[in-house]
């Protein structure tokens, strides 16, 4: 509702967001919850790896919300073996995609094995290695990172990962791939971009981009991606910048999302490190697009 | 693209005294420290920090002292001709209570320091289109909180006399007044860091930016979440910001820049400044010291703490290296909850609490005067100390006559009252024939094989306290003497598992960054080391070896002895910050003492 205020009238909807398509995976209702009414999570304090929780009917709301009680919370053997987790996606066929990614220590992610994607199979619910990308650790072993960006696009089926694994203080060595789910093909890769935030959308000439939100500098930028999904590396531009605003000015882009007109960037701050504060503070930096100068302009955060 | 500053120039401001370290019991009780951020009250640790005797930060001190003598303690804005409203705004403003929600604790209702920044006629975009007024009536006056680093806005109707509105904006910081950039000026330039970078002293009207603040001018001390600006300094192709802190008015650190375009639109701020700075001089650079007949090298690590390596003492090498492995803290009121820390350097570390600061080297004074030297190490996570957050301390102490000790402690606060502390010290010692004794009520007992033991109420100790003695050579080597609350830090025992491995100079088992070696939860011996304990245990006589520490520090947040914690602490109308530290390591003692 505030977001709609904001930004009546001032050009809604250049832009245009892909609708979701995931399905919910099957094995949910095999094991007796309601589909609807669980959420997965990869970030609960006291647990590792990929959490199902059952959301409780109080008969009050209709349709689950992130207010809703929560219920059991059920756990897969087999959902920990990647050690924490950072984000999660679910292709059009219920298949749950995720990636490691350390949390506090490196003890339950070896720096070794965070370039790879780990799938769970909408049927069974097991969680198995899905593909291995190429990890070019630094022999300074400072960065403990590896995958740290993930998004999945509803009208391609495309899966797009970025990484940070090798980069070093003074080298900026990480790679941005897009994979084709369906066939575990890796179809492109743009190298030499540390991300994280990661997000498809159409742009305002409604060419598809990926938007990417840099791990070096609060700048998030963007790289067009043609009907195979192959990047059009000669368009990459930046779409605008967090860098200064806030209340720390050196926030991250973790998550960029497109809807109802606005650009929200969620900014933490990152600095390769494994700081990690309980709560540590997220901010949202919302955009609009002016479509008379072409560019994105900070509105509003919260 | 940020240059890389020159190491040798200082950089950081401590917060630290810089009086010296005492290891004696002092007969004075230090008072709460004047200083944010960090400060210990333990008696014997830091003496008083040295009052800025600057004129313009005695008259700022004096000003907050009036401010907080009045009834509503807001310092009103002051400006020469200003028009007949000005102070008329400011007195309505002031009495609405909407507009004073936040100038008092609202738990202690102690008076917190606030001060008036701007009294502007109000923009379009600050009056609803509901609100009706007269024209040229409206004013909108801001407001900053130094407690609770937040901005009031307030519009006010000097017709009628009233607020017509109020918003309050957590973590922002309003535009300046002039009496407070020239106050920051002042500091820049009166600086000796400041001086020594640029080579001269600048005059006041030198630096540009002055009106610098946070967010949208790209200063912020997201850290300690002060007011702060950064006075700039250009000179040629180059810039010196120097970030000054007005909630506590003092310069944080001084960093040079291009001024090229790539670097215009990047902010300069407290966290970048101290972060790239301790990169760039203490985690990508190996310092020596010599001092005291002793001299090493020392690096902060990626995540292994503060590492001294190289160490001699009278031109004989002692130790190879000593460093901090990991800190596993444990809760005890849930299973299996807890964390494995690792200590080091702020960027691309694989450290979850992180140096911020340089390391600090202190005069270590027994029976009033000098018998060495301390050098000491700070680690802090971001939101220290709201809960969940954490702060240790490495420390090491060298003495005039070849004693060391290795120590380290906790600072709060953690996830609860119920946490115990294990730091995990990795010591090498240097020589390739040592033997490890242990105290027994028959002498002095050899290891022949690699193992571990605990410090308990059982454990023998010496006529002098020793537990092991550690032998380089013949003759030579160290007694160790661990905590048992002796050592006047404050510390109440080190109860510690003590392990000696075989240290096998061919492989690599620890003398390089080690990942962390152990989970958070174990309460038995098994921190890590063990794991470099064989299955069939090595010999360990007349070897290389490694001696593992890992005392146990139970936390309390008991008044009166509280221990590996940390509080918030109101004075002069601002919060601080008081840690009640846990420190835990063993002395080592030459056996030609």
């Amino acid at each position: 509702m505030l977001i709609l205020f904001l930004f009546a009238g001032i050009n809604l909807f250049a832009q245009k967001e892909i609708k979701p398509c995931q399905k919910e995976p099957i094995f949910i209702k095999n094991l007796g919850y309601d589909p609807e009414w669980t959420a997965f999570s990869s970030s609960e304090k006291q647990m590792m790896g990929l959490v199902l929780i059952e959301l409780v009917k109080s008969g009050k709301e209709k349709t689950p919300s992130l207010e809703s009680l929560r219920g059991k919370i059920y756990q897969d053997s087999s959902w920990k073996k990647a050690g924490y987790l950072a984000g999660i996606v679910r292709d059009a066929d219920g298949n749950i995609y995720s990636i490691p990614a350390p949390h506090v220590s490196v003890l339950n992610n070896n720096p070794a094995k965070q370039n790879t994607i780990y799938r769970v199979d909408a049927q069974t619910g097991k969680m198995n290695p899905w593909l291995s990308l190429p990890n070019h650790l630094s022999k300074q072993n400072t960065n403990p990172y590896g995958l740290i960006g993930i998004g999945y696009d509803c009208t391609s089926g495309i899966l797009f990962v970025s990484t940070i694994a090798g980069s070093t203080r003074f080298e900026e060595k990480g790679m941005i791939y897009s994979i084709q789910t369906k066939s575990k093909k890796i179809i492109d890769s743009i190298k030499g971009i540390d991300a994280m935030g990661i997000t498809v959308f159409f742009d305002a000439s409604g060419t598809k981009r990926l938007y990417i939100g840099k791990t070096r500098v609060g700048e998030i930028w963007s790289v067009p991606i043609n009907e195979s999904g192959k990047f059009i590396k000669s368009k990459l531009l930046q779409e605008c910048s967090i860098e200064g605003l806030g209340p720390r000015a050196d926030d991250k882009a973790r998550k960029i999302k497109y809807t109802a007109g606005a650009l929200i960037i969620t900014g933490v701050a990152f600095n390769y490190n494994l700081q990690a504060s309980s709560e540590k503070p997220e901010t949202s930096y919302i955009f609009s697009w002016n479509k008379d100068l072409k560019k994105w302009e900070f509105r509003n955060l919260y | 693209m940020w240059n890389k500053i020159v190491c040798n120039c200082f950089l950081f401001i401590s917060l630290f005294s810089t009086e010296p370290l005492r290891a004696q019991e002092q007969k004075k009780v230090r008072k709460n420290s004047p200083n944010g951020y960090v400060s210990e009250f333990k008696p014997g640790i830091l003496g008083n920090q040295k009052p800025d005797t600057a004129s313009f930060i005695v008259a700022r001190k004096k000003e907050i002292v009036e401010t907080l003598k009045k009834e509503i303690p807001i310092k009103l804005l002051e400006i020469t001709k200003a028009n007949s409203n000005f102070e008329l705004v400011q007195h309505v403003a002031i009495a609405d209570s909407n507009f004073t929600k936040y100038v008092f604790d609202k738990q202690t209702h102690q008076k917190l320091l606030n001060e008036i920044f701007g009294v502007y006629p109000a923009r379009p975009g600050d009056i609803k289109k509901t609100v009706g007024h007269l024209p040229g009536t409206l004013y909108r006056v801001e407001m900053y909180n130094y407690a609770y680093n937040l901005t009031t806005v307030g519009i006010v109707d000097v017709f009628t006399q009233k607020v017509l509105d109020v918003n309050h904006y957590p973590q922002t910081q309003p535009d300046l007044p002039k009496k407070l950039i020239d106050l920051a000026t002042k500091i820049a330039v009166n600086s000796n860091e400041v001086e020594k970078a640029l080579g001269f002293k600048p005059g006041m009207d030198f630096p540009i930016m002055s009106s610098t603040k946070t967010a949208l001018n790209r200063t912020k001390c997201e850290r300690s979440m002060h007011l702060c600006v950064a006075p700039t300094f250009v000179q040629g192709t180059r810039a010196l910001w120097a970030i000054i802190d007005l909630t506590d008015c003092r310069l944080v650190g001084i960093r040079w820049t291009n001024t090229g375009s790539d670097s215009v639109n990047r902010s300069m701020t407290e966290r970048k400044l101290q972060n790239e700075t301790i990169a760039d001089c203490f985690c990508d650079k190996v310092n020596r010291v010599n001092r005291n007949n002793w001299q090493m090298d020392y690096l902060i690590t990626s995540s292994d703490g503060l590492m001294i390596s190289n160490v001699s003492f009278l031109g004989q090498r002692i130790l190879n290296s000593a460093k901090l492995v990991d800190w596993h803290v444990s809760y005890s009121g849930t299973d299996g909850f807890g964390y494995s820390d690792a200590v080091g350097c702020p960027i691309f570390s694989q450290a979850a609490v992180v140096a911020t600061e340089p390391p600090q080297f202190f005069d270590l004074i027994e029976n009033d005067s000098s018998a060495g030297f301390v050098l000491e190490q700070k680690f802090y996570s971001e939101m220290w100390p709201a809960p969940c957050n954490y702060s240790y301390s490495q420390r090491y102490f060298f003495y005039n006559d070849g004693r060391f000790r290795v120590s380290c402690a906790n600072l709060g606060r953690g996830c609860g009252n119920n946490g115990t502390y294990r730091p995990v010290f990795r010591i090498a010692f240097a020589g390739n024939h040592q033997s490890f004794f242990e105290w027994k009520e028959s002498g002095w007992n050899i290891w022949n094989k690699e193992q571990w033991q605990l410090q308990n109420a059982s454990t023998k100790y010496d006529a002098s306290g020793y537990q092991y003695k550690l032998e380089t050579s013949k003759g030579s080597g160290f007694y160790i003497e661990p905590g048992q609350g002796q050592f006047k830090d404050g510390g109440r025992g080190d109860n510690a598992y003590v392990y000696v491995t075989k240290n096998h100079l061919n492989l690599d088992e620890g003398e390089t960054d080690l990942v962390t070696i152990g989970p958070c939860c174990n309460t038995d011996y098994r921190q890590g080391p063990e794991k470099f304990i064989d299955k069939v245990p090595e010999p360990i006589t007349n070897t290389d070896l490694v001696v593992w520490y890992v005392p146990q520090m139970k936390n309390d947040d008991t008044p009166g002895s509280k221990y590996c914690w940390a509080d918030a602490y109101y004075e002069n109308g601002i919060y601080k910050v008081r840690a009640y530290p846990c420190f835990a390591g063993p002395q080592f003692i030459p056996l030609r003492h």
